[in-house]
Order: C-alpha cells, then sequence, then structure tokens
C-alpha cells in the first residue's frame, strides 16, 4: 500500500468524516441501518480478508464465527444485563478469536482445500447447535437482543447505533491497516505468495496460520456482535452457508489482501442485498455468477483492478515524460 | 438383520464412492478440486426429470438422453470454467467452481423451485431373501451397476491408450506434451468422464432420496469418502465412499438418529486429525 | 535440418535467449554447452514448443515451427528428452515406451519396441516394473528410448549424464552415438563438456543467453577460452 503524504490525507478526511458524522441527522432511520449493516460487513470482510486474502487459505463458514459473536453477545446482554457493550464486544471477539484459535491449530497444518472442507462443516455444526440446543438460543424462534448502553444512554435507535457502531468499525479498520503494514502483515502476504518461501525465510507457519485465522474470527466475532445490537433479533437464518458464500463473494469482488477491497466489497455486497432484497434465489445466482467471473477475469477484484490501472496511467506518464524533448510543453 | 443394513450401507457407500471418484479423476489430472461435482449429479436428475415428467419421453430414453447430457455438462464446465482460467492457481479454480455450485443451485431452484420430485428406478421395488440373509433389488441394483462402472473405468484406464494418457498426464503434463499427448483434449475427456459418473450416480441416488436442488450436498460425503479413502487415490476414494455409507447406516443404531448427518463432518474432521493421508493415501511430494 | 535465427525467449520477465542463432545439419550430433543456467534448457524447451519464442524464427526442414504446439513438432518428428528425464513414474517401464508411441501408427509399435529393447536390454528385463523404481541410469535409458519409440528424426538431449556414474555415462554416450549412426540427428546439452565434445561433430557455448563460442568439434576441444572454462584445464 502506497504511503501518501500524512497532510494530504487529513485535509481530505476531516471534513468527511465530519459530514460522515452527522449522516444520522439527515438521513432515514432505513439509510441509518443499512450504513450500520454495512459497517458489519466491512469488519467481516477485513476479518475474512485476513484468512483468505493474506494467506490464501479458504474459509467457507465464515458465518459460524458472526454467529459466535452474535449469540454471546444477546446471550451475556440478557444474563448479565450490567454488562456495558465495550465489555462485551472484545469479550464477543475473544471468544469467536478463542474458537477459531482452537479449530485453527489442527487443520492449518493441512493443505488449502482441506481447510475449505473443515470449514464448511464447522459452519454447518455452528448453525446446527444455534438450531437445536434451544434452551440456549431459542432455537429458530431467535433471540432478542438487549440494546447496547452506556452509563444512563441506551443505544435504543438505529441513528443511536451509529454512533456506537461506526467508530469501533474505524477503530478496528485503523488497527488492521498497522497490523497488515507491520512485519506481520508482510509474514502473511509472503505466506500466500507461496508457503515454502515462506518457511525457508524462518517465517513459523503453523504459528502465523493459525494467528490469522484467530485474528479473522475476532473481527468477524465483533462484527457479529455488533450486527446482533443491529438487528435487535437474531435467528439461525441469518448464519448459513449462504451467508458464508455470501461473504467470499464479498471479498473476491472487492478484492482479497487489501482493506481497500474489504470494503469496495461490503458496499457491493449491501447494495446487492438491498437492491435484490425479496429474490433471494436471483441474489445467489448473482453472487454465484460474479465469483466466476471475477475469478476468471479479475482475480485480484475492483481494487486491485484499479491499482494495476493506476500503475499503468502512471507507468505511460512516465513514459511520455520521458518522450518529450527538454523545453517543449513544460508547464 | 445388521447384514441388511451393512448391505444398504454399502449401497449408500457406492454412491459416495462415485461422487469420490468423480472428484479424484478431476484432481489427479489437473490438480483442481471441483466443489461443484454434486450439483453436476442434481443438474443431470433435473435434465432426465425433465424429460420424462415435462416432456413426456420414455424413462429409459430419458436416462440414456440425461447421461448424454452429463457428459456434455463435464465438457461445458471444463470450456467456460476452468480453461480461461488456465493460468490461474488452484485456489481460484476451487472458487470458481464454489460459484459454479451456487450458479447451478440457484438456477435450478428457479426453473424447478426447490421442492422434491419421485423419481424412478432403475431397479424393482422388491425385497429379497438370498439364504439367510434378507435385502432388497434397489441396493443390490446399485452396488451392482456401480462395481461394474468401477470396472469398466478400471480397464478403460489400464488398457486403452487413451486410458493410459490420461493417467501419463495426471503424472507428468510436460512428459506428456512431448509424447505428442494433446493435454487440453485430456483434460476435458477427464471432466467429460466425471460428469457421466456423477450422471449416473445421480440416476442412482435421486430414486432413494428424491430429487431436489439440494441434491447437490451429497458432494461432501463424496469429499468426507474421498478424504477417508486418502485423497488423490482412485482405489481410495472407493474404498472410502463404501466405509462412510456403511458408518452412516450403522451408527444410528447405537447413537441417536441425529448422528446420521454430522457423520460425514465428524469422519473428515477425525480423518484430518488422526491421519491426513487417509487410509490408501499418497502424499504426493510437492516440487518446489 | 534444424535452424534457429536470432530467437528471444523469456522466462517470466527474464529475458532466457537472447538472439540465439545456430544451426543443425542432419545426421550430425550438435552439442550445446554452457554453465548453470546459461539458457540450455530454455533453447531446447523453444524448439520442443514447451515454451514460445518472442521474437525470431526456428525452422525443421525448411518449415517455422516456431508457432507450433508441443503435439505437432512431436509429430514432424522432433523428440525431447527432458532435463530429469521426466518419466512416468506410476506407469510400467512398456506403458512409458507405448506412451512414446503415441503419435505413431499402432501396427509400428511391437517393432520399434523391439529396436529399442536392442538398444536397451535391461528395459526388456524390467518390463513391467513401475518406472518410478527404475534407477537413475535405467530412468535416463528409459526416457531415451520413450523418446525412440516415435521414430523421430530430431532428439534434443537435455543433460543425459546428470547425476550418473561415469561408467554409466560412457554407456550412455555410446548408445547416443549408436542412435546417430542409425540415421537420428542429435541436438545435445551437457554440462559434461569433455564428452558432449568427444561425441559431437559441432559445438555451440551458450553464456547467459547469447552464444559466444562456436566451432567444430575439435577445435572447440583446442580453443584457450573453451578448454579453461569449460574443459577444466588450467594452464
Amino acid at each position: 500500500m502506497r504511503r501518501v503524504s500524512f497532510f494530504r490525507w487529513t485535509l481530505i478526511l476531516v471534513p468527511c468524516l465530519v459530514l460522515f458524522f452527522m449522516a444520522p441527522l439527515v438521513l432515514s432511520k432505513y439509510l441509518v441501518f443499512i450504513l450500520n449493516l454495512l459497517a458489519v460487513y466491512v469488519l467481516v470482510a477485513i476479518g475474512l480478508n485476513f484468512v483468505m486474502g493474506y494467506t490464501g487459505q479458504i474459509s467457507t463458514g465464515h458465518a459460524a464465527f458472526l454467529a459466535l459473536g452474535a449469540y454471546f453477545t444477546a446471550i451475556c446482554a440478557t444474563r448479565a444485563s450490567s454488562l456495558p457493550f465495550y465489555v462485551l464486544l472484545p469479550m464477543a471477539g475473544c471468544f469467536a478469536g478463542l474458537v477459531g484459535f482452537l479449530l485453527g491449530i489442527p487443520i492449518l497444518r493441512l493443505r488449502g482445500f482441506y481447510i475449505a472442507m473443515v470449514t464448511l462443516a464447522f459452519g454447518a455444526v455452528v448453525s446446527e447447535i444455534a438450531l437445536q440446543w434451544s434452551s440456549l438460543t431459542h432455537g429458530d424462534d431467535g433471540l432478542r437482543v438487549p440494546s447496547a448502553f452506556l452509563g444512563t444512554f441506551v443505544f435504543d435507535s438505529d441513528k443511536r447505533l451509529f454512533y456506537l457502531i461506526q467508530p469501533v468499525t474505524i477503530l478496528l479498520i485503523l488497527a488492521a491497516r498497522n497490523i497488515v503494514s507491520t512485519r506481520v502483515g508482510r509474514a502473511f502476504l509472503a505466506i500466500r505468495q507461496s508457503e515454502t518461501a515462506a518457511q525457508t525465510l524462518g517465517i513459523n507457519l503453523s504459528w502465523y496460520k493459525t494467528s490469522a485465522f484467530a485474528l479473522s474470527a475476532f473481527y468477524t466475532g465483533v462484527a457479529g456482535a455488533l450486527f446482533a445490537y443491529a438487528m435487535t433479533h437474531i435467528t439461525p437464518d441469518s448464519f448459513s452457508l449462504s451467508t458464508s458464500i455470501d461473504f467470499i463473494a464479498m471479498i473476491v469482488i472487492g478484492g482479497m489482501g487489501s482493506i481497500f477491497g474489504s470494503i469496495i466489497g461490503a458496499v457491493i455486497l449491501t447494495a446487492i442485498q438491498q437492491l435484490l432484497g425479496s429474490l433471494a434465489e436471483v441474489q445467489m445466482l448473482v453472487f454465484g455468477i460474479a465469483l466466476i467471473v471475477f475469478m476468471i477475469f479479475m482475480p485480484r477484484g475492483i481494487s486491485g483492478a484499479l491499482r494495476s490501472w493506476r500503475a499503468a496511467v502512471k507507468a505511460r506518464k512516465k513514459q511520455s515524460l520521458e518522450n518529450t524533448p527538454k523545453g517543449e510543453g513544460y508547464p | 438383520m445388521l447384514i441388511h443394513i451393512v448391505i444398504s450401507g454399502i449401497a449408500t457407500g457406492c454412491i459416495y464412492s462415485l461422487v469420490a471418484l468423480g472428484l479424484t479423476l478431476i484432481y489427479k489430472s489437473t490438480e483442481h478440486v471441483n466443489f461443484a461435482q454434486g450439483d453436476m449429479s442434481m443438474v443431470s436428475g433435473f435434465i432426465a426429470f425433465t424429460l420424462f415428467a415435462w416432456l413426456k419421453v420414455p424413462v429409459p430414453l430419458a436416462f440414456f438422453l440425461a447421461l448424454v447430457g452429463s457428459l456434455g455438462l463435464g465438457l461445458v464446465m471444463e470450456f467456460l470454467l476452468v480453461k480461461p482460467a488456465i493460468r490461474a492457481s488452484h485456489f481460484n479454480v476451487f472458487i470458481i467452481t464454489l460459484g459454479a455450485s451456487i450458479v447451478m443451485q440457484s438456477a435450478s431452484g428457479l426453473i424447478w423451485t426447490h421442492n422434491e420430485f419421485p423419481f424412478p428406478s432403475l431397479f424393482p421395488n422388491k425385497s429379497l431373501v438370498l439364504g439367510p440373509v434378507r435385502t432388497d433389488a434397489g441396493s443390490l441394483g446399485i452396488i451392482f451397476s456401480t462395481s461394474l462402472l468401477m470396472l469398466a473405468l478400471f480397464l478403460f484406464f489400464k488398457y486403452s491408450k487413451t486410458g493410459t494418457s490420461l493417467r501419463a498426464v495426471s503424472q507428468s503434463q510436460q512428459a506428456a506434451l512431448l509424447m505428442g499427448i494433446s493435454v487440453k483434449r485430456c483434460f476435458a475427456l477427464t471432466w467429460a468422464i466425471s460428469g457421466l459418473v456423477a450422471g449416473i450416480a445421480a440416476l442412482l441416488i435421486a430414486p432413494v432420496v428424491f430429487l431436489s436442488t439440494a441434491l447437490g450436498f451429497v458432494v461432501v460425503n463424496g469429499f468426507a469418502g474421498a478424504i477417508l479413502g486418502g485423497w488423490g487415490s482412485l482405489p481410495g476414494a472407493v474404498v472410502g465412499g463404501v466405509i462412510l455409507g456403511v458408518l452412516e447406516n450403522i451408527a444410528p443404531f447405537y447413537f441417536p438418529s441425529e448422528i446420521r448427518n454430522i457423520i460425514p463432518f465428524a469422519v473428515l474432521v477425525g480423518v484430518l486429525v488422526i491421519r491426513p493421508s487417509g487410509i490408501m493415501g499418497e502424499e504426493r511430494r510437492r516440487r518446489v | 535440418m534444424l535452424e534457429l535465427t536470432q530467437v528471444e525467449t523469456y522466462y517470466g520477465k527474464v529475458r532466457a535467449l537472447k538472439g540465439v542463432s545456430l544451426k543443425v545439419e542432419e545426421r550430425s550430433i550438435v552439442a550445446l554447452l554452457g554453465a548453470n543456467g546459461a539458457g540450455k534448457s530454455t533453447a531446447l524447451k523453444t524448439i520442443s514448443g514447451l515454451i514460445h519464442p518472442a521474437s525470431g524464427s526456428i525452422r525443421f526442414c525448411g518449415e517455422r515451427i516456431d508457432r507450433d504446439s508441443p503435439e505437432r513438432i512431436v509429430r514432424r518428428g522432433i523428440s525431447h528428452v527432458p532435463e530429469g528425464r521426466d518419466i512416468f513414474p506410476y506407469l510400467t517401464i512398456h506403458e512409458n515406451l507405448t506412451m512414446g508411441a503415441f503419435t505413431r501408427p499402432k501396427t509400428e509399435a511391437a517393432e520399434t519396441l523391439q529396436r529399442v529393447f536392442s538398444h536397451f536390454p535391461i528395459l526388456e528385463k524390467r518390463e513391467k516394473q513401475m518406472a518410478g523404481t527404475l534407477s537413475g541410469g535405467e530412468q535416463q535409458m528409459l526416457a531415451i528410448g520413450r523418446a525412440l519409440m516415435a521414430r523421430p528424426r530430431l532428439i534434443l538431449l537435455d543433460e543425459p549424464s546428470l547425476g550418473l556414474a561415469p561408467l554409466l555415462v560412457h554407456e550412455i554416450f555410446k548408445i547416443i552415438l549408436e542412435i546417430n549412426q542409425a540415421g537420428t540427428t542429435i541436438l545435445l546439452i551437457e554440462q559434461n563438456a569433455n564428452m558432449a565434445l568427444q561425441v559431437a561433430l559441432y559445438g555451440y557455448v551458450l553464456e547467459t543467453g547469447s552464444i559466444s563460442v562456436e566451432g567444430l568439434a575439435p577445435e572447440l576441444r583446442t580453443n584457450q577460452y573453451v578448454r579453461h572454462t569449460y574443459l577444466g584445464v588450467k594452464e
């Protein structure tokens, strides 16, 4: 990722942020809800990217971690209603992260598609537990999620939740950017390019792969908690195989291995879901076709294509500059 | 009584073996994993259904045409999905087959709905008594036809020039090219054969579990069987599939009946944790 | 018979062959020498069609073959024995050889098989054995035998002596001479320049993608630079 000058960023970013945080004052409840959902998807995308985009493993059951975070939050908030959200959110994340870590240990030393199969199984098992363990999860009926609160301030509307969900999301995005630009992030990328080569560089493969998986689970778990707050009522069908596939489609379209790509992917997922809301079948068809078409023609997703386009433009500019004889056309 | 259960288990297992076989064939020659293998069966089943239920084609002819269709489906998939992605990594191609699986399921849902449809069986619906053993013609029919197909495939691969060339391609694409073998045509042929195997699997399983868009999930059993038997091994695919089928049929007698659904998963995880190379697995050394 | 003109080939982004031109006369043995990474294997792969040149031309018996697929090139009569032998490990010797005759009519195969066995009697002895269980030398013989099954007019040999004991190396080169005397043209890559120049008629030295020296084998053997760099003679 290119490091653009810090000052240029703040000049653009600050007014954008201000406008962004004024959104609930002007937009309808529905649109604010969409923005909240979008934030959740961005976090899921970033989480999934840690596994698929950076370390090149395939997770076909990621909705399970969303479920773990969501149900953990709902259940704890109901049973221990004095716990404030800033304790619940990290706890939900850590719970999901721990499960991810434990799942990762045995399976991540195996080859690529085995992980796809096991995560598929894992997703199915979690979904099944959510459905069957009715004493805990109320099965099919689903669970009501008590609203988050801060002291006496209760986040009981979409507009209020906006001010909880968005800052948390932005914080986690920044944290992700940091992780990715450190040694850890570069190690992840190395693993994706070639596990064998990475090993020769002394990168402890299992440790990194398991950590990436745990980190991914953490992010998705937190996203699950926020999802629970946003939906106020959760049922097992929000966490099915189709959901997991939607998530994969999200990062394939947006672009794997980049945070910008995660955001694009989340935007597109949300857009398609809302546009084709009632036609669930057509939605799945669209995502399936998108997976195929993107993987064949744009395997690095939209963000990857943009990056190549920018690089090509730069290269052409450089060439034309070199071709112009000195003294002509100089501004 | 137990033998009766084991025999139906073997029959179920035979179907899993067919799916596992289709998966392994493609993997062995192209090193790609075809997530849509089960859905190929599903679509073949629906082709047959459309022919005999909507177009009133006599069932035997419908079955024959459906098998031709399944062959074609394999070729189409190779042509549309794998060939354009010829330089793509296995990761990418796997996701492409994932996408194909979804497209097939949702498109089928739109065309035929997600309902279940009864499907005629190739075999008469009666029970047979062979000495002390009581079983049904259906199970025996499945076991017999699967065995016949496996024999045919074995003979094809071992003794025919084309079959040997397919084996050669799976061992070294470069050397095969240097023999004058068209590797591209071999890939297409492999997918066609896998498609045919999927079609036959459909004709055998649909009568038992009814035809529906969820038929594709049998791919999970296929994977579990193939991994149990040793991923990458053709005999392993057969052995693993049959064992899985028997396990699934016996388990409800000793455990609560819900266990039946999670057995493939349990087997998957179990094998991968205990002995990833499965029963007859060959650990192919990765050339760096 | 074979003529490369200004062939440029890329290996990924690296320019592996830079304007290579060479000729192989019919019925001769030509040696292509050079250190590791000089581009020798790339040259052979470009000829056999595994890689396509970015520019330049390759002519075989007057016809251009540089855009042909490997299968077409085999049918034209060029067989390539690749580096590391690349035999089919899970096929038997017999099956490996049969695959060699893939492009030939079925009726011919039995006779060609006998011919190959006369060059390599040990292959006949182990006919039903799996190729992967053979020793290095036997695999080399299998690889060459397999190439012969296609009745080629030109054989490209990539490092036949690699990893073989000196006694076997002599065996192999004796057989190479036999094959040549029976009428097959040979283009030979070798790091073992000594042996190569003993059997070859003409030689080329490839250094980082370009031909640096060429000449009749006896001349190369006495060439100072060649002696120093490739024949290990310190003066």
